[in-house]
């Protein structure tokens, strides 16, 4: 009896693996969860004054400069008006290469300006909201909720790094430097069940796992 | 001089080891023309059998992710430690060209660089101005959160789930209810903060109120 030939199919195997290696995907797609925005109004203001006084923790990103921090005005001491953090001078190897454009090797938040290279403050934002975790939040009544504004041309990019900062607490509690940070990997959290999956999903442990879109008007 | 008769027979063996071999292998080569012998050929079954493994394995890999996503000049996602799992939602993708639902175009992004409109040279620059246009918008009002194409294709969207979703036996169908008010947005990193909350703003209006946005997982920041 004469033996199959195998070559046909193993010509369709050549064409089929590359054109799959080419649809695959290499990085690992994973996703941040946010609360749809709320428009600030006088009248829900008041409605709210009447309730008990929550920390309303609010992050504004402005463009260009830093993080403005503010939260409950009858929850801060006479001195306190928010919190401002400037955006830090740092290492240029931050900006990426500048001879080298193309290469995609800046990090996110930093750009390069005439003085040299400036991050946003993510190391001092996460170590103020753990602050403000561990000062105003108790088991009785646990401080979840981050709502997150920024000035209207602040890209994508920034918002997401200060989700990071605001939803996951690191393996130290601050960190001095921003190499530091970045080094710094999210502490582990209880595995949980996952609508839509079937095996439970090992999270982060949570900082102000509520992120809330808010949008001046 | 006995070095050299050494040498020379030493030589001499091996000429007749060599014409012997190949004796051997002519009257070997006859033999088996005699029998009608087939020339060896190469067996090709266990490379057959690796590229089957890797044929089986890439088509899982690419079938079991939720949102297949190609970086590019236009779509570069943001780098995060988040790692909370994508599921099968109504995906959008906002790109610095176009927004896409469920794959389909559903409106232009306008991008503008230094003041002119952008060329695909410019798409990787920095400074670029993206934005809605304003006649997308709800009375084609500039300040309006609510974009009209992208709330009708959504909503178009989230009333073909439900369709296909009924569909479904009971057991899958239960699986997926709880990511029926799901939608994950595939923004690209330079997409400044007032579209994002356009695009958050007409999602929520569509009834998808939990809202995700797809990055890609780094370790450390």
């Amino acid at each position: 009896m004469p033996e199959l030939s195998l070559v046909p199919i193993m010509a369709i195997m050549v064409i089929l693996i590359p054109m799959l290696i080419f649809m695959f995907t290499f990085h690992q797609i994973k996703v941040q969860r946010v609360m749809a925005p709320r428009r600030g109004t006088g009248a829900k203001k008041a409605q709210e004054e009447k309730k008990e006084k929550e920390l309303n923790l609010t992050i504004l990103i402005k463009r260009d400069k830093g993080f403005q921090l503010s939260w409950e005005e009858a929850l801060m001491t006479d001195t306190q008006t928010g919190t401002l953090l400037p955006m830090r001078q740092s290492k240029d190897e931050y900006c990426g290469d500048s001879d080298n454009p193309q290469k995609d090797t800046r990090a996110q938040g930093c750009w390069r300006r005439a003085e040299g290279c400036y991050c946003y403050d993510f190391v001092g934002l996460y170590n103020e909201l753990v602050a403000k975790k561990s000062k105003f939040s108790t088991p009785e009544k646990p401080e979840k909720r981050v709502n997150i504004t920024a000035d209207l041309d602040v890209p994508w990019e920034v918002v997401s790094r200060t989700m990071d900062a605001a939803t996951c607490i690191m393996e130290q509690p601050s960190y001095a430097t921003f190499e530091e940070y970045i080094k710094a990997v999210p502490k582990k959290g209880d595995a949980v069940k996952v609508p839509g999956l079937d095996d439970p999903v090992e999270l982060c442990e949570q900082l102000f796992p509520n992120v809330v879109f808010a949008m001046a008007e | 001089m006995s070095d050299e008769q050494n040498e020379l027979g030493t030589h001499h063996d091996h000429e007749e080891a060599l014409r012997q071999r190949m004796e051997h292998r002519a009257a070997r080569k006859s033999k088996s023309k005699k029998h009608g012998e087939k020339p060896a050929v190469l067996n090709i079954n266990s490379l057959l059998d690796i590229m089957t493994v890797m044929l089986v394995f890439l088509i899982v890999s690419i079938t079991s992710d939720p949102l297949q996503v190609k970086e590019s000049a236009i779509m570069k996602l943001s780098r995060s430690s988040a790692n909370f799992p994508a599921v099968y939602t109504i995906p959008m993708q906002v790109n610095k060209k176009e927004i896409l639902v469920d794959g389909k175009k559903a409106l232009p992004v306008s991008c503008k660089y230094q003041g002119r409109p952008c060329t695909d040279g410019d798409m990787e620059r920095q400074g670029l101005s993206l934005s809605i246009d304003p006649v997308n918008k709800e009375h084609g009002k500039r300040e309006s959160l609510l974009i009209v194409p992208l709330k009708e294709k959504l909503s178009a969207a989230v009333k073909a789930l439900k369709d296909q979703n009924m569909d479904l036996p009971e057991e899958v169908r239960r699986k997926y209810l709880a990511n029926q008010g799901v939608a994950t947005i595939i923004c690209d990193r330079s997409i400044p903060y007032r579209m994002i909350a356009e695009i958050v703003y007409t999602t929520a209006m569509a009834e998808l109120h939990d809202i995700r946005f797809a990055i890609v997982y780094t370790e450390g920041h």
